[in-house]
């Protein structure tokens, strides 16, 4: 009672300010997958491969904030590199850094213009300073299956830091992790399977595309529902078996989510 | 005129001849064979001399005591084949098979008048199992170990004997003693109990041959081929060799059309002589020329002599392998010195730093480019036992006393008669006394202080027993003989002086040089290539190599590379043969056509070599050299390689070959030249016209035009500046069709300012490349860091095209970057990861194995960018469809197979001691090569193969143990144009290293992959054996000085393109693009010359040669002459006449072939 008091006194602080904003980036993220799950049904249902395809790249949309543009293509997906693909909240980016390799600044500095991978990941680097909170450890654990796995260091070389993402602070998990997608994220493989779709020529061939947008939308339930890995008939918010459902549910916990 | 050969016997069994009909299929049936021995008892059998043979339960007889003779005495046989089984009771068991001695109660009759095929396999080659004791080596050993019982089957017909031991022939000779007689088995002494059984024989009624030359006789009248065997020697050098081939030749001259006259003279190099002569054949003859005047004094080299105080045989036990080498060690005034020297290295190092005592040794050496290597050793008894370490390397070191080195006396006997002239050639088991009609072993040598005592036997003349003194250099004493005493005395032959003897003056060398150039042949055995040093012209007349060493002394087996000539076609697939091996300076193979060549596993050499070290070893060659040919073998050391059938049937072939008398091409070698220089190459691409674009990692475009030679610039693609990152323009491809309506070019590069790799296609047209055309195919994120970007493109066969992408890591994903060496061992520690490699940890799971992610791939798509639908993943949920291979590092060159759709993939390591670089095979798609679980010969941390999903090992790897590295793939080599390489490179695939600047070629056979145990950091350290394509007989194809290959491309019409690399960031000067190319028919010089007139000085002619091209390459030499008296010999001279007149001008331009054009003018100066 008395720290809230004090935080009503002094204002919010940026601690308490940043997990406000994490849990509404977790509920942002459960909405959009829900958007994408629509999507993958509605691209399981579609009339044509044309209207197929309209619906996966609605799916690449919810997860990067942004079309995937084969609709008009047939050659590459827009891909989102490491001045927007890196970015939580622009201050990680070193000028020096950017000047010597002539690079344009980061574009986007919101995190909530990156959709599903982008607030994942602004959600990660906002609730690492409480990991040693069971909650919080059980909420980046069931995140970081769905955005994979990672710890956004500063990188620091060369006298400047270069921003990246690694999986080195898990070195020591076991091989199974390494052998799932869960280690660089579940989400991952949604992101490939609607790119799969994207570009390839399927011509007449509906059903076929049918199929791929199914197992697309099996992808997004396991993103949601999490596995249970180990087999014990339950899905616990561990190392590859949570999903959404449990981040949500411990972000409640937690405290950071109403 | 022809002449008429005469012949002993008649052949009627050409096939046995030629040997094409397996003599198995000539057996008489069953019923023929005679058992000598059925197992039930002796009779019949016949002791002489001490010892016997019992009977034993299991149906064989074994020896007891000694020495004596067992023979069956009911029947001696004339021709026959006899089979039996023996066993020995230990390695050194000694025991024999008689044939056709007389009977008689004195077990030496046999040795002396019959052969004896000796069982003994402890012994030196003239003594050893299989041998013909004392007489011909056996070509190979094939024992089965002590107490097995063996297979014996000896074919004795005319005067061939031939011998198979345990189903391998072993041995194959000529004698000449006597025709008819029995069989009997040796029982040699106590300690050897040696058992027989089965022993049956069937006698040969069919045509035999008496003698080599009648083996090898023409049946038909030939025109006769005249050759002059020239057998002259600098020193006393392979007497024995020399004297066995002059009695086979000049037998071969009453039984085939050769002509054989043989001299040592010298002098009979003159135009007027050799002109009646069709052959030069310099037959062991080490001739040799004084240092031109003026030339500069060879470098001194460093000569691996014996220690006065120690000398050791060393194995360097490397994985997979063991290095033989020497040390030397002596005293000097104030400290001990010394020479070491392994045989992967042409030259001995000398020590510094040695320390020698009772109980241990150590000393250092500068290896030259890897650094000084200190060998700290323990003595054991006479034993060295511990580590060589150099650098972070550490390497196990054994060594063993030495045999003394042999040491040579010449001595003269004191006989009756006259004085007799000898070479005693001391050297434990392998000494010889050499008379001037032949060499017999030194049998019983024992050192006692400065006396010496040992034993040899003369067949005619019986035993004779020496006993001597050695004092300094000198040696004198008494053979004890059936004659008496006879006294010898002699000195020690203090090395072979390079220069001593007569030596050819240059009227000579021409005279040899002239010969050939009239269209004749010259033919080379052995020591014939151990000459003329100081002359460039024989070098390049023999292929540009000439004796380097002989390391190898043993059996070998040699590869028939080329079945197909009149001298090889009797050997079928090898030959195997005991010989002293030479390796040349240089290897002929690039200007000759390679005959046989050098089996390396049988000399040991097993590891694919990834340094320099040599590893090609042609034995035999032919090649045209002005206008005439050449026939050159390594082979002919021993007297008694000589009297081999198929020995002598090679020579008698080749120089059937070099008269020109038998089909054989002779032509081919190859050329490189330079096609674009002032670029900087990164990648190449060569289109179906041979058209070569070329990409620089700055984003310039170049295309260099093969119809008309020309490079010009064609595009400058913006891209991300490399320096540091890697960034930058990685790959260019040509579309398959593009001279039929697809006009594209695809190029792989970083989108400059987003590190975004990008595959785009690029519409070509106006001479340059529309970068406004851009059509993105692909696009690869990375990471704004350093390096691994692979970018590679290639065509598959049904015009997929393939790209390589790096994992975009560091190079080490320590636990924490910037983490000094202290922060390191503190996080290890506090982690717990000694048990772990520290080089590797996890980071690169989230490229090269993650199947979401297109990093550390090979990815295939369609040339509109789409997925094709027989890619491996295609369908499988949430993976990219667009891999094809994943587990890669930096995957920096890779080749397509066009005729199997096989990837082979180079792939670069981490720069750390003890990881590796590897190449790797995608024979299907969807392989896991495995990193960064698992790179070359090492699992990381808890891996295994069973754990990493689609794990194929690589089929290569190596180490830093050699410096730098950085492994990449080059064509697959499948060509029938008109630069085809021949079957040496066909279906070969080519590997280069960037660091190393070397470029091999090797074939993939089924093998075994095998972890490194030695560098495994794990305390359980698994074993791991896989079976697995592998690389294998992986040769030299060129090594670049100045630059390094970075990317090669098969063109057309078979030539080779190597973009040569130089500079780092940016260009250095030496960059280019070079062709290698196979020239089958070599080409005269083409184009024209032009004179002009000095402007102001009507006397003074400019020449100039400039407009002359060679079409093949080759490097021109010019001669130009002015028809006043004066000559030059330049592309551009100038000339002032003396006075007015018609003068007539001749330029003669002649390649390094020897093929010329002659053009003329007639000039009148005013």
């Amino acid at each position: 009672m008395g720290a809230l008091c004090c935080a009503i006194i002094m204002g919010l602080s940026p601690l308490v300010q940043a997990q406000d904003q994490a849990g509404a980036y977790l509920q942002d993220i459960d909405q959009l997958l829900m958007q994408a799950h629509t999507a993958s049904q509605n691209a399981e249902q579609a009339a044509s491969v044309r209207e197929l395809k309209m619906h996966a790249d609605a799916v690449f949309e919810t997860i990067w904030g942004a079309p995937s543009g084969l609709l008009s293509n047939t050659g590459a997906a827009l891909a989102y590199g490491w001045k927007t693909r890196w970015q939580t909240d622009g201050t990680e980016f070193d000028e020096a850094h950017v000047e010597r390799h002539g690079s344009d600044k980061p574009l986007i500095s919101d995190p909530g213009q990156l959709g599903i991978m982008g607030r994942g990941r602004a959600v990660v680097k906002m609730l690492l300073p409480r990991q040693e909170e069971s909650h919080a450890d059980h909420v980046l654990a069931s995140l970081s299956n769905v955005i994979g796995w990672m710890r956004l260091s500063d990188g620091v070389t060369k006298g400047e830091r270069q921003p990246r993402i690694d999986l080195t602070h898990v070195w020591d998990a076991p091989t199974r992790f390494w052998n799932t997608a869960a280690d660089t994220g579940w989400l991952g493989e949604v992101h490939a399977q609607a790119i799969n779709i994207l570009k390839t020529e399927y011509g007449d061939d509906l059903t076929t595309a049918q199929e791929h947008a199914k197992a697309m939308t099996a992808l997004l339930e396991k993103c949601r529902s999490g596995k249970d890995e180990n087999g014990d008939g339950a899905v616990t918010p561990i190392m590859m078996e949570g999903g959404i459902d449990t981040a949500i549910q411990h972000a409640g916990y937690l405290g950071i989510i109403n | 005129m022809s002449k008429v050969i005469n012949r002993v016997t008649h052949v009627t069994c050409a096939g046995i001849l030629l040997g094409l009909i397996p003599l198995g299929s000539v057996l008489p049936a069953q019923a023929q064979w005679k058992t000598l021995f059925d197992g039930s008892s002796l009779e019949g059998w016949y002791q002489a001399g001490p010892g016997q043979f019992v009977l034993e339960p299991d149906g064989s007889m074994i020896s007891e005591g000694g020495m004596g003779l067992f023979y069956y005495s009911e029947e001696s046989f004339r021709d026959f084949e006899l089979e039996l089984e023996w066993k020995s009771n230990k390695t050194t068991a000694n025991s024999g098979v008689f044939v056709r001695f007389p009977k008689t109660d004195d077990p030496w009759v046999a040795v002396d008048e019959g052969y004896e095929i000796q069982i003994d396999d402890s012994r030196d080659p003239d003594h050893k199992t299989g041998s013909i004791f004392a007489i011909s080596k056996a070509f190979r050993s094939n024992p089965l170990p002590a107490g097995e019982w063996n297979e014996f089957r000896i074919r004795v017909t005319g005067q061939r004997y031939e011998v198979w031991h345990n189903g391998v022939k072993v041995n194959d000779y000529m004698g000449s003693r006597g025709r008819e007689g029995y069989i009997g088995f040796q029982n040699h002494d106590n300690g050897s109990r040696v058992a027989f059984r089965n022993v049956r024989i069937h006698p040969i009624e069919e045509d035999t041959y008496e003698s080599l030359a009648e083996l090898l006789a023409t049946p038909d009248a030939r025109e006769p081929i005249r050759v002059l065997m020239l057998t002259a020697t600098h020193g006393f050098r392979h007497g024995a060799a020399i004297e066995a081939q002059k009695e086979v030749m000049m037998a071969l001259n009453q039984t085939t059309e050769l002509q054989v006259d043989t001299t040592e003279d010298i002098s009979m190099l003159q135009p007027e002589i050799l002109n009646n002569y069709d052959v030069l054949f310099l037959a062991n003859s080490t001739l040799r020329i004084p240092r031109p005047e003026g030339a500069p004094e060879p470098e001194p080299t460093a000569t691996m002599a014996e220690g006065t105080l120690a000398n050791f045989d060393l194995k360097l036990m490397v994985p997979d392998n063991e290095i033989q080498g020497k040390v030397a060690i002596s005293e000097a005034p104030d400290s001990l010195v010394g020479m070491v020297k392994f045989n992967i290295f042409p030259d001995p190092a000398h020590l510094f730093g040695v320390r020698l005592n009772a109980d241990s040794l150590s000393f250092m050496w500068d290896t030259g480019g890897m650094g000084i290597a200190t060998a700290m050793l323990d003595i054991d008894g006479d034993s060295l036992s511990g580590l060589m370490s150099l650098g972070e390397m550490q390497v196990p070191l054994l060594g063993m006393p030495t045999e003394p080195a042999p040491v040579d006396y010449t001595i003269t006997i004191t006989t009756p008669q006259a004085p007799l002239g000898a070479v005693v050639t001391l050297g434990g088991a392998s000494s010889t006394i050499a008379f001037p009609d032949g060499t017999l072993p030194i049998n019983d040598l024992l050192f006692a202080g400065d006396s010496i005592t040992f034993h040899f036997n003369i067949e005619e003349f019986g035993d004779f027993y020496a006993a001597g003194i050695i004092e300094g250099d000198s040696i004198r004493g008494a053979l004890a003989s059936d004659f008496g005493e006879l006294p010898f005395e002699g000195s020690r032959q203090v090395g072979e002086p390079e220069h001593e003897g007569e030596t050819l003056d240059p009227a000579q060398l021409e005279a040899i040089l002239s010969f050939l150039a009239q269209g004749k042949g010259i033919a080379i055995a052995h020591a014939g290539l151990d000459a003329l040093y100081n002359s460039p012209e024989y070098r390049a007349m023999v292929g540009g190599g000439l004796f380097d060493s002989h390391p190898w002394t043993q059996s070998v087996r040699i590869l028939v590379e080329d079945p197909n000539t009149p001298a090889t076609r009797h050997l079928g697939e090898d030959l195997w043969v005991h010989e002293e091996i030479y390796v040349f300076d240089d290897n002929p193979r690039w200007n000759a056509r390679v005959l046989l060549s050098l089996d390396t596993e049988t000399v040991e050499l097993t590891e694919a070599f990834a340094g320099e070290e040599r590893n090609d070893y042609p034995i035999s060659w032919i090649r045209m050299h002005n206008g005439g040919r050449v026939f050159a073998t390594g082979l002919g050391h021993f007297a008694d390689t000589w009297k081999t059938p198929a020995f002598l049937e090679h020579i008698v072939q080749g120089l059937r070959m070099a008269a020109g008398r038998t089909e054989a091409n002779f032509s081919g070698h190859r050329v490189k030249e330079v096609i674009a220089d002032n670029v900087w190459p990164d990648d190449i691409a060569v289109d179906e016209q041979g058209d070569v674009w070329i990409a620089e990692l700055r984003g310039k475009v170049h295309h260099y035009d093969a119809q008309s030679g020309e490079v010009r610039q064609i595009a400058h693609l913006q891209t991300t500046d490399p320096t540091n990152v890697e960034h930058g323009l990685y790959g260019i491809e040509v579309d398959p069709d593009f001279h039929e309506g697809s006009p594209y070019i695809y190029m792989y590069y970083a989108e400059p300012h987003t590190f975004i790799n990008t595959l785009s296609r690029f519409t070509y047209e106006d001479g340059k490349i529309d970068l406004g055309s851009e059509h993105v195919l692909l696009r690869v994120p990375t990471e704004p860091q350093c390096c691994h970007q692979g970018g590679d493109l290639e065509w598959g066969p049904d015009s997929t095209l393939y790209l390589s992408t790096g994992d975009t890591g560091m190079s080490e994903v320590r636990p924490g970057w910037k983490m000094s060496e202290d922060q390191l061992a503190a996080f290890i520690d506090t982690h717990a990861l000694n048990d772990y490699h520290w080089a590797r940890l996890v980071d690169s799971e989230r490229s090269a194995q993650n199947l979401q992610d297109l990093r550390g791939k090979i990815l295939r798509i369609n040339r509109n960018g789409t997925i094709p639908q027989d890619n491996p993943f295609y369908g499988k949920p949430g993976v990219r469809w667009e891999i094809y291979a994943y587990g890669l590092r930096n995957p920096y060159r890779f080749k397509v197979d066009s005729e199997t759709g096989a990837l082979y993939i180079g792939v670069v390591g981490p720069d750390a001691s003890f990881d590796y670089d590897e190449y790797n095979i995608s024979t299907n798609g969807g392989e896991n090569f495995g990193w960064p679980r698992t790179l070359g010969k090492l699992f990381y941390n808890e891996w295994t193969p069973e754990l990493i999903p689609d794990f194929v090992p690589p089929f290569w790897e190596y180490t830093y143990e050699h410096g730098g590295r950085s492994a990449t793939v080059g064509p697959i080599y499948r060509s029938t144009g008109q630069y085809a390489f021949g079957e040496n490179l066909q279906n070969k695939i080519f590997v280069f290293d960037w660091a190393r600047r070397w470029i091999k070629y090797g074939e993939l056979v089924d093998g075994t992959f095998e972890s490194d145990q030695e560098e495994d950091v794990r305390i359980d350290v698994p074993n791991i054996q896989i079976p697995a394509k592998r690389l294998t007989n992986i040769k030299t194809f060129d090594i670049l000085r100045g630059t390094a290959p970075i990317s090669m491309e098969l063109g057309p019409d078979g030539s080779i393109y190597v973009a040569e690399f130089d500079g780092f960031w940016d260009a250095g000067p030496d960059s280019k693009v070079t062709r290698y190319r196979w020239i089958e028919k070599n080409r005269a010089p083409l184009g024209k010359a032009e004179i002009k007139i000095d402007a102001n000085q009507t006397r003074l002619l400019y020449f100039d040669g400039m407009g002359i091209i060679d079409p093949d390459g080759d490097i021109l030499e010019y001669h130009w002459n002015f028809g006043d008296g004066n000559e030059a010999k330049a592309q551009n001279v100038s000339h002032e006449y003396d006075s007015p007149g018609e003068y007539h001008i001749v330029l003669k331009v002649t390649d390094i072939h020897g093929a010329s054009s002659v053009m003329g003018w007639d000039w009148k100066i005013e």
